[in-house]
């Protein structure tokens, strides 16, 4: 695999999940918005990738201290 | 009644995260370890219809929320891994992957991912907040209220 290969890769395993989501919906949909790469607003995206993280390690430790106090 | 309630929702989680009790599996305790594993192997199914590599995981991890690992098997046996480093400002990716230099298996090659990666990645991050929610911790990923 090429550096140039590695770095495509993300996107193309996101595409053919997006192709699957359209099948299973057994109907034809415009592609998914997953499948074309928005014009990208950077501080937009890190501010979700804070939240999508911050919200993830806050279940899991809810877990484990729950688990603690077990 | 706000202690049952927690217990009653504690035993829906172990049994959501580490399956039905049976005897052997009554005193394992869910542990940092298992919650990261079952975390990754969901994040991995969302790579999982690429060609030609296994991906073996991909989970969020730190103290600050910030550090995403992705780890996968090319074809030919290797094992790399990106490391996304979310800073204010831009993501930076640390890749470890034994062909770049060979004579040193471990070297690392830092760089700061561009538009149409971060893209990518944030769409697989997304993918992963809901499915993690929902198959690990019996969360609704939208109000974040446990699933009956």
């Amino acid at each position: 695999m090429t550096s140039e290969s590695m770095y495509d890769f993300p996107r193309r395993a996101l595409e053919s999940e997006a192709r699957q989501e359209v099948s299973q919906a057994q109907e034809f949909t415009p592609a998914p918005e997953s499948t074309t790469i928005p014009e990208v607003d950077t501080a937009h995206f890190i501010s979700q990738l804070h939240t999508i993280g911050s919200n993830i390690i806050r279940f899991r430790l809810e877990v484990l201290s729950d688990e603690e106090a077990a | 009644m706000a202690r049952r309630i927690t217990d009653v929702f504690r035993s829906t989680l172990r049994r959501v995260v580490i399956g039905p009790q049976s005897k052997a599996r009554k005193t394992t305790p869910i542990t940092h370890e298992i919650l990261i594993n079952r975390e990754g192997r969901i994040g991995a199914r969302i790579f999982e219809k690429n060609e030609g590599i296994k991906v073996l995981d991909f989970h969020v991890e730190g103290p600050q929320n910030r550090d995403w690992y992705f780890h996968y098997i090319t074809n030919s046996d290797h094992r790399v891994t990106h490391h996304y480093t979310v800073l204010e400002d831009r993501v930076i990716k640390a890749v470890t992957d034994p062909r770049m230099n060979p004579t040193n298996q471990n070297s690392v090659r830092f760089t700061d991912i561009g538009s149409e990666e971060l893209g990518n990645f944030i769409q697989a991050t997304k993918l992963y907040h809901d499915r993690v929610l929902r198959e690990v911790y019996n969360r609704d990923p939208k109000t974040g209220l446990a699933l009956s």
